[in-house]
């Protein structure tokens, strides 16, 4: 640099332009020289052979010649003025140089032809934390990185030796002990011989750039991989419509490649009216310039898919909208899962079954409006309450048991007592079915049940009235049916027991010697008493047949209308069970019809009483007396005695005897007094009833004739 | 007459003497009149179940027709007790045709049902019936009583041959031979002569 170049490693200026005149100056002296040969040597053989061509040549010539001479000077001139004037730009020149290369945001160097530095600027030397002199002395060969310096020695030596601009690309240590990359770029430069005299040159630090590019090709990678491993399906399309780049997923989807697609766009692809929503859409955003939201509807080997699509415009470095590109997730399966779940809401709020949702904490975070109104308020008031708000505090430890039941086996019933907001209870019928949280293993049948659970809830107030009025009327319905039956077994043995009683009473009056008219009067007349105790019976099913009713009843049909009064009855209401009313009344029917026939009421003026007090346990003691006239007044001897033979040896006493005994379970004792007969009868005329048997009214009480 | 007497009893060809139980006057009235013209003697009549039972066991009756219904204790648990209790066949004289009484009767061990009213020739035909079936009744669980004792004794004999055999050391023809001969010389039988047998070794005839 100090030796005979200038700061730009170039022959110093002033001496450069120096040469130049110089050579200028020999240039003419030497043509002017070479024109005065050439006109001594003319002028030599034009005197010999003097001619007009050669007076122009010579004149011409001399012209020339002085004009060469006029030159020369000029030259020589010019050379001793400028010379002084290229001392002074030389200077100026290399101050300036050094300006610029101090100046220079990149570090410069100068090296000499065998490739020594023979220059770096400060921004070199601050880089490397090293002096000039370290760096001339070939020094900069050792900041290389030992792993570049070798590469790096060799090719710029191959360079130097062939001079050849040279380019690469080193590691080289700072200031800082660290290693930064430069980029070293030579070029040969020459002196104003053209002789290569060194190479001028400039390290640019690309650490920065490196690092930035390095960034910049994993952001790239980065976002290659995002876009290539996304399930949705990504693309850029020109604003001609034609792809410019499609992803892994658009690949997968639709069976083709970005090499398919080269310059084809959506018409290549899809239905024509697909393809032309599809192309509508983008060239209103690629025109508004805005990014959009939208579905879009695709049908791909005639199946519609619905994708949910974030398109945007495309811009390059001038922020000109230069594509469009687009994101586009299928969602024709969530979409149809929406529904379904809208669906399943629409119909859980509709349905007349309570339900509600339970967090993990047991609180109510959905109730629809059955639930609700069962428990008397509105779905509000529920959300965020705990589930013990509607049932009764009584059955909340059961209920509890349950719901901890369910979180092991998914799914428990119970009934249990609802509470109402009001605080009444009511019967409901609780389902409860416990969700799995989302992160457990919905395979493991041992995962806990931890999160959410379903509540349902069903009113049974209606269902358990309607199967307490149901139990009732099928108890009444299975006990009048067995009534019913009893009644028809008991009617059939009534019957059959009647038609027995019937068979023995004829067989008993055939066997007395009747003659068809007396023993068709007797059993017309026992059997019009047992009808009328029948008729007793059955008229008044729901009262018990009193004695002196039934006395009187069977006092009408055996007497006289005329003699009804002669009969006196006495005594307190007595009971008579039903199977002791026929017999009593048969006996009774005997003993009128014998008072008629052959006793007291035979007579106008003979009277009857019959009496009747309660005895010692269930017996009753009825007392039969006539009194008449003496019967030795009133009739013949024999006839009184006939009467006698009929009233102790016909078949009326030992009729009455049996049915005493065997029906009445007591006894019968008569006599025939001189006024009739008197008789006793000691019967038992009720049986005892079971004790949890209802008690039957008694009727009232009728005036006595 | 009594069933559970001895198992050689030769039985009547027909019942004799019938016990009546009828609560109804009437009934049985009637009843005491057509069996007396049956040609049966007539015992009672009993007038409910309690009376029935008393004179089945004092009236000696060789077949009981009885109501079920009376009051007190009805004719199905007097039946089962005067059959179980003294071996006398019982038919039953009813109103009741419904099922549940006559499944009740034959549980009770019956040979006869009957019901209400009955004609002269329904009775005796009843009647001649349960007293063959009682008759046939009797006579197979004598034969199988007397089969049983006949077993149990062949089983002593067996037994006491044995403790002869082991005491005497002598074949088992021999043992036997020896028992009969010592039946024969002692005017006993063979059974006795085993329990001898085993009684003296100190063995149970069972």
């Amino acid at each position: 640099m100090s030796r005979d170049v200038d700061a730009t490693g170039r022959p110093a200026g002033a001496l450069r332009a120096g040469r130049w005149w110089l050579a200028a100056a020999v240039a003419a002296a030497l043509m002017a020289a070479g024109l005065s040969v050439f006109h001594i040597a003319h002028d030599l053989h034009t005197k010999a052979h003097p001619t007009s061509a050669s007076l122009v040549a010579y004149v011409v010539i001399e012209s020339l010649l002085s004009l060469l001479l006029i030159v020369a000077a000029i030259a020589i001139w010019r050379l001793s003025v400028r010379g002084a004037a290229a001392a002074a730009q030389l200077a100026a020149s290399e101050a300036q140089f050094r300006a610029m290369a101090e100046s220079a945001p990149v570090a410069i160097w100068l090296s000499d032809a065998q490739g020594r530095s023979i220059y770096c600027n400060q921004r070199w030397l601050d880089l490397r934390g090293t002096t000039r002199q370290a760096e001339a002395d070939a020094g900069w060969a050792d900041g290389l990185h030992p792993d570049d310096r070798a590469r790096f020695v060799d090719a710029f030596s191959d360079a130097v030796a062939v001079r050849a601009p040279f380019r690469a690309e080193c590691r080289v240590q700072t200031a800082d002990g660290s290693y930064r990359a430069i980029l070293v770029t030579g070029t040969p430069r020459s002196d104003d011989n053209g002789a290569f005299v060194g190479y001028v040159g400039c390290n640019i630090d690309t650490e920065d750039i490196r690092r930035a590019e390095a960034a910049r090709d994993e952001s790239e990678e980065r976002l290659r991989q995002i876009m290539e491993q996304s399930p949705a399906v990504i693309y850029i399309k020109n604003l001609d419509g034609t792809y410019m780049y499609i992803n892994r997923r658009y690949t997968d989807l639709f069976s083709v490649t970005l090499d398919d697609l080269r310059g084809k766009t959506d018409f290549d692809i899809f239905p024509p009216e697909v393809a032309a929503v599809l192309r509508a859409n983008d060239l209103r955003i690629a025109a508004s310039g805005v990014a959009e939201r939208l579905e879009e509807s695709v049908v791909f080997r005639g199946e519609r898919r619905t994708y949910f699509s974030v398109k945007f415009p495309f811009t390059d470095r001038t922020g000109r909208n230069v594509a469009v590109c687009g994101m586009s997730t299928d969602i024709t399966e969530s979409r149809a899962r929406e529904r379904d779940l809208a669906d399943l809401r629409a119909a859980l709020e509709s349905s007349t079954d309570g339900c509600a949702r339970l967090d993990a904490d047991g609180c109510y975070t959905f109730v629809n409006s059955a639930f609700a109104r069962s428990l008397g308020g509105t779905p509000e008031d529920f959300i965020g309450a705990r589930w013990e708000r509607c049932i009764a505090p009584d059955d909340v430890p059961a209920v509890r048991a349950v719901f901890d039941a369910a979180r092991a086996n998914g799914r428990t019933e119970t009934q249990a007592r609802g509470r109402r907001l009001d605080g009444t209870q009511f019967d409901v019928r609780l389902c409860m079915i416990a969700a799995r949280p989302e992160t457990s293993d919905s395979q493991d049948p041992d995962a806990p049940r931890v999160g959410h659970s379903f509540f349902f809830l069903t009113d049974l107030t209606a269902v358990k009235s309607g199967e307490r009025q149901l139990q009732e009327s099928y108890a009444r319905a299975q006990e009048l049916l067995r009534r019913e039956r009893t009644l028809l077994r008991e009617l059939d043995h009534r019957v059959r027991n009647n038609l027995s009683g019937l068979l023995g009473l004829i067989t008993l009056y055939v066997r007395s010697g009747r003659d068809g008219r007396g023993l068709a009067e007797a059993l017309r007349g026992k059997i019009l008493a047992m009808r009328d105790v029948h008729d007793m019976i059955s008229r008044t099913p729901e009262h018990t047949i009193m004695l002196r009713d039934l006395l009187r009843r069977v006092a009408d049909g055996a007497l006289p209308t005329e003699r009804a009064d002669a009969v006196e009855l006495d005594g307190p209401d007595a009971p008579v069970g039903s199977t002791q009313s026929h017999a009593i009344a048969i006996v009774a029917q005997e003993m009128f019809t014998n008072a008629c026939k052959h006793g007291a009421l035979r007579d106008p003026a003979g009277r009857v009483r019959v009496s009747w007090r309660p005895a010692e346990g269930r017996i009753t003691i009825i007392r039969w007396t006539e009194s008449g006239p003496p019967a030795s007044s009133r009739r013949a001897d024999a006839e009184h005695n006939t009467d006698r033979q009929v009233l102790s040896g016909g078949v009326g006493m030992p009729l009455i005897a049996g049915l005493c005994a065997s029906e009445l379970r007591g006894s019968f004792e008569h006599d025939l007094a001189d006024g009739g007969i008197v008789a006793t009868v000691r019967a038992i005329l009720i049986d005892e009833p079971p004790e949890d048997a209802p008690t039957r009214p008694t009727p009232a009480r009728r005036n006595e004739p | 007459m009594n069933a559970q007497t001895s198992p050689a009893q030769a039985w009547p060809s027909s019942a004799q003497r019938i016990l009546v139980a009828e609560d109804e006057h009437l009934v049985a009235a009637e009843l005491t009149l057509t069996l007396t013209e049956l040609g049966y003697t007539i015992v009672g009549p009993a007038s409910d179940g309690d009376a029935a039972v008393r004179l089945a066991q004092m009236g000696n009756p060789d077949l009981v027709l009885m109501d079920i219904r009376m009051p007190g204790r009805d004719g199905l648990s007097a039946a089962r007790e005067i059959y179980s209790t003294y071996g006398i066949p019982v038919v039953m004289l009813t109103a009741y045709s419904d099922a549940d009484h006559v499944k009740e009767a034959e549980s009770a061990g019956v040979f006869g049902y009957l019901l209400k009213p009955a004609s002269a020739d329904q009775i005796r035909a009843a009647v001649s019936v349960a007293w063959s079936r009682f008759v046939a009744h009797a006579q197979e669980k004598s034969v199988a009583a007397d089969l049983r004792r006949r077993l149990e004794e062949r089983k002593i004999i067996e037994k006491a041959k044995w403790a002869v055999v082991q005491a005497n050391k002598i074949p088992e023809p021999d043992a036997m031979k020896l028992m009969q001969k010592t039946a024969r010389d002692r005017r006993i039988t063979l059974v006795d002569v085993a329990k001898g047998v085993l009684e003296k070794a100190g063995l149970s005839p069972s």
